[in-house]
């Protein structure tokens, strides 16, 4: 897919990865202040490759990446999670990061998601911007959850309307005395 | 195992290299061929080389394929570590990149350098109490290392000069050693205060101490000793220049106190606690004034201890604490300590709550070793304040809450013994009740000890105990009726209904209630709910504040209704009568408030969504539901009996513009529409502020607030101030849609919410609103 900008919009693949997972790093340890082992970006790329796109440009540089999961919470609802999304500095602001969670969120619910979930950092404005567009509601804070003292906020969107079923009471479908879904870095 | 196979094995085994040398000489190892890497071995037996049969099977898998099982988790793979990465590998050398530094330990220190590392020291331990390792902290320091490793059998053993005693420099071994043999002895006490109670690891706190011991199994008075001795050694050098002795005789002694006031035993320091913390405080501004005296030694301190700790984590960078922040974090430490002391005096239950409550929502929020002090203090030798039992305390609060005076309270009934008497039974099912709720009582108050985003967290679990509690409650209140034989009250309707007291489920509901409560204004204070969502959530707090007014109403029939009842009280008894009356009123008062200034508030927000003066969401969003959203922020009282939770049409039609409104005349009508509810909001907060008033006009003894006085009277005092700051945004509001006469309100008005921690109270977002007079 081929936007006005030139760009594409790519489903990732693991047969691609020899093709994208360096520049998929890269792009991601920009932000983070301890990179993640090659084995998280394999855990997620392995198993959800689908559930990750890439945004192109007419070069194929790598200007943007969301990597994300979907599978039940804790025997509960069916949950997709948004692990890891960055768009290169020059290019923010365009409405990159929005697409590609969009693609991600679209094959979710596509696939029977309950709700989607993420974290962020409480002072990514740009990042909680973008999700509380897309309906998410900040559910709870995570005190000094990244490794900075920064504290987090998590995000949840739910997505169907069998809501009052599933979905009673706090402990079961909140990942709470749980580890965070991505143990924080950044 | 076969005992050929075994041979084989152990052949093997000696054909391997075995490299007995440290891990210091593994860098390089990269440049050999992977075939012939040195294995360490401790113990040859077990060691298999699979090397050929992993080459062999790793070349059928594609790049990236992932082979794990099950059990390998996300968590795995964030715990691996990419060796020879240098972000990675705490064991990595660049080139030319030594392991160690060369710090020469046993150099001579200069009197301003002794004070200035003992400052560089303090922000290290600061570090480590806002919640940072110690191995980016205070383990970074080449002094502490040697102290600590290898691991002293005895503290005479904890010398920079491990070798031999060495003599002279005295400012050395004397007078530092003692300060940071002082200083990690009181990380000890941190560190089993905090581990004695509860906490969350990496988020409060790190524990981890890399396998290096805080000096715990020597006794502290071997410590002051040795203070002591460097105080007395400071003072004899006649050599130095007075200004350097004084400040380094100040931090020793600062050192002495502190240790001294961090003991363990509470019964030893329990009767002076609150003297013990202000004789610390006393010295701070003297250290901050000296400071400047000291010269830092960078060298002191590298990142490549990390090297030698026993952990698992990448290298990471030292943290770098202020002196500023250092010390105004101690001076705080000192003054919440000194405070959280006063917890020890027992005005009753509620008082103790309402303790717990305002110490807790202090700004900055008390640090995390205060917080587990508070905890101790609150419970310890198995006693509440270490003096109350768990009966006593919940009796207390169930007589000034539901029951004075009341028999079923009543101590006496413990001394019967026949069984087939009402009171043993009695007796018996109250004692019953006592063990099952006193730890969902106890959980309150520890919930409230938490950092402010887990005590929400830990309250969305709790209510669902209390929900639990008070449905068994309910069973036993029923029950208790044949030994009591309590009389219902009869509906006043054409059915004659029976209505029953209650009294402990009532007691259990009034708690739900409250949790309930605190779970919406925590969410304000956290800034969990966005701009479009605060009309609807102050309407919940008023909804859940009526609930409260309608049930402390009923409990108040009741305790009436038995003080009438033809019956001589003795004077305990109409004291007791007395308290419950005055704490009902002091809680119905604070309800009604809530409850007007959380309407005002959601109507003020409601009649101003249509202009969009605040920054705030489109109306539509793609991928959620106004209802979808709604039943998302009700997840936590999903599962709750009562109050009910409102339905999203409910809740929705009380936001709505439109709804049950007649427009002003002579306005257009959405104008028309925001001036109607915005009469409404300003009715609201008029009596929401007579009722705070009225509240802040209750004696320390009704409001419970005895030892808290002021910090209760302050914070409604910053509600006070909410309510006028919101009148006023009501105020110019309306003056806006009136003259707007056709022009976009948005031209008239402004609208700003306070930055983080800029509002008057944090349970209360009030919109500035100010009149855009360039219209
Ligand atoms: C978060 C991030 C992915 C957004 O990428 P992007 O392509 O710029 O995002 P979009 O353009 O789709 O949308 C971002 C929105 O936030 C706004 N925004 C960006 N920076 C902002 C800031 N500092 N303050 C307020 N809004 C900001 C943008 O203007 C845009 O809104 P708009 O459409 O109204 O203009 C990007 O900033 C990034 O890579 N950050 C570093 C990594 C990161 O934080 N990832 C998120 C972890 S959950």
């Amino acid at each position: 897919m081929t936007d006005r900008e030139g760009l594409q919009y790519v489903q990732y693949h693991s047969s691609k990865e020899s093709t994208y997972l360096a520049a998929i790093r890269q792009l991601i340890s920009n932000d983070l202040s301890e990179p993640y082992s090659i084995y998280v970006y394999r855990y997620f790329l392995y198993q959800w490759g689908d559930l990750c796109f890439l945004a192109l440009d007419e070069h194929d540089n790598m200007l943007g990446v969301v990597i994300s999961k979907l599978e039940p919470h804790r025997g509960g609802p069916m949950r997709g999670y948004i692990a890891m999304l960055a768009v290169k500095k020059e290019h923010r602001g365009k409405g990159i990061a929005t697409k590609l969670v969009r693609m991600a969120i679209d094959v979710m619910i596509e696939r029977d998601a309950d709700e989607i979930a993420l974290e962020t950092e409480v002072t990514n404005t740009a990042a909680m911007k973008l999700y509380e567009r897309l309906g998410f509601l900040r559910s709870k804070r995570l005190h000094r959850y990244y490794l900075n003292g920064n504290s987090a906020f998590r995000f949840v969107l739910f997505v169907k309307e069998n809501a009052f079923t599933s979905r009673l009471g706090y402990d079961e479908n909140d990942g709470d005395e749980d580890q965070p879904e991505l143990p924080p870095s950044a | 195992m076969e005992g050929d196979t075994a041979n084989s094995l152990a052949r093997e085994v000696l054909q391997l290299h075995v490299s007995a040398e440290k891990d210091s000489d593994i860098p390089g190892a990269d440049q050999r061929e992977p075939c012939t890497r040195q294995i360490n071995l401790d113990n040859g037996k077990d060691v298999q080389d699979i090397s050929t049969a992993f080459r062999c099977a790793a070349s059928v898998l594609d790049t990236g394929q992932l082979v794990k099982d099950p059990y390998f988790t996300l968590f795995e793979a964030v715990g691996a570590l990419e060796i020879m990465d240098p972000k990675m590998d705490s064991g990595y050398l660049k080139d030319s990149e030594t392991l160690g530094d060369k710090f020469d330990i046993l150099k001579e220190l200069l009197p301003e350098e002794v004070v200035g590392l003992m400052d560089q020291l303090l922000c290290h331990e600061m570090a480590w109490h806002m919640g940072h390792p110690l191995s980016q902290s205070l383990f970074t320091s080449y002094h502490i290392d040697r102290l600590l490793w290898p691991e002293p059998k005895k503290l005479d053993e904890a010398r920079f000069d491990r070798q031999a005693p060495v003599t002279g420099n005295g400012m050395l071994h004397v007078v530092f050693r003692a300060y940071c043999l002082a200083l990690v002895k009181c990380c000890d006490h941190v560190h089993r205060r905090i581990g004695a109670e509860h906490y969350y690891e990496e988020e409060d706190f790190v524990s981890n101490l890399y396998n290096r011991n805080l000096l715990s199994d020597f006794d502290g008075a071997q410590v002051e000793m040795l203070l002591h001795d460097a105080i007395h050694f400071t003072e004899q050098q006649s050599k130095l220049d007075e200004a350097w002795r004084r400040a380094i005789v100040v931090r020793l002694t600062l050192r002495q106190r502190i240790l001294k006031a961090m003991e363990l035993d509470l019964n030893l320091v329990k009767a002076n606690g609150v003297q013990l913390w202000r004789d610390c405080g006393d010295l701070l501004p003297e250290i901050r004034q000296t400071q400047t005296l000291g010269t830092p030694v960078k060298e002191a301190f590298s990142v490549k201890i990390q090297r030698k700790l026993a952990s698992s984590v990448p290298p990471r960078p030292m943290v770098e604490i202020k002196f500023e922040d250092a010390h105004a974090f101690l001076n705080n430490l000192c003054r919440d300590a000194a405070d959280v002391y006063h917890v020890l005096e027992y005005h009753g239950c509620s008082n103790l709550l309402t303790f717990t409550y305002m110490f807790q929502s202090r700004k900055p929020q008390p640090a995390i070793y205060i917080r587990c002090l508070l905890q101790s203090l609150l419970f310890h030798d198995m006693r509440v304040l270490g003096k109350i039992t768990i009966t006593t305390l919940i009796y207390d609060d169930l007589a000034e809450l539901v029951l004075p005076a009341d028999v079923l309270l009543d101590p006496a009934n413990g001394n019967v013994e026949a069984p087939h008497d009402p009171r043993f039974q009695l007796a018996k099912k109250m004692s019953g009740f006592v063990l099952r709720v006193g730890d969902p009582f106890l959980d309150i108050f520890r919930a409230i000890c938490m950092n402010r985003s887990r005590a929400r967290r830990m309250l969305c679990h709790l209510v669902l105990e209390w929900e639990s509690v008070q449905l068994e409650a309910e069973k036993l209140d029923a029950e208790l009726r044949q030994y009591t034989g309590e009389k219902p009250l009869m509906d006043g309707g054409p059915t004659g209904t029976e209505i029953w007291s209650f009294p402990l489920s009532s007691w259990a509901y009034y708690y739900k209630l409250r949790q309930m409560e605190w779970i919406v204004q925590l969410g304000f204070e956290l800034g969990i709910y966005q701009n479009d969502e605060l009309s609807a959530m102050y309407w919940h707090l008023g909804h859940l504040a009526g609930a409260k007014i309608q049930h402390i109403e009923r409990i108040q029939t009741f305790v009436t209704r038995r003080f009438r009842q033809p019956k001589r009280w003795s004077a305990k008894d109409r004291y007791s009568f007395q308290q419950c009356f005055s704490f009902l009123k002091v809680m119905l008062t604070e309800a009604s408030a809530t409850q007007w200034f959380a309407i005002a508030l959601s109507k003020l927000y409601t009649a101003l969504s249509p202009f969009t003066l605040l920054p705030s969401r489109p109306q539509r969003l793609p991928y959620s539901t106004s209802e979808l959203r709604h039943a998302l922020r009700m997840r936590p009282f999903m599962q709750l009996s009562i109050p009910e939770v409102p339905s999203y049409s409910e809740l929705a039609a009380a936001t709505s513009t439109t709804s049950g409104v007649e427009p002003s005349e002579g306005a257009s009508s959405t104008e028309g529409q925001a001036l109607s509810i915005l009469e409404i909001a300003d009715e609201a907060s008029k009596v929401g502020r007579k009722e705070w008033e009225a509240l802040s006009k209750f004696g320390a003894q009704a409001a419970r607030c005895v030892n808290c006085e002021d910090w209760w009277r302050k914070s409604v005092k910053d509600v006070i101030r909410a309510c006028i700051i919101c009148s006023i945004a009501i105020a110019t509001a309306k003056k806006g849609a009136m003259k707007a006469q056709g022009k976009p309100v948005r031209k008239m008005l402004e609208a700003e919410m306070p930055a983080d921690g800029k509002s008057y109270h944090d349970f209360w977002a009030v919109q500035r609103c100010p009149y855009n007079t360039y219209n």
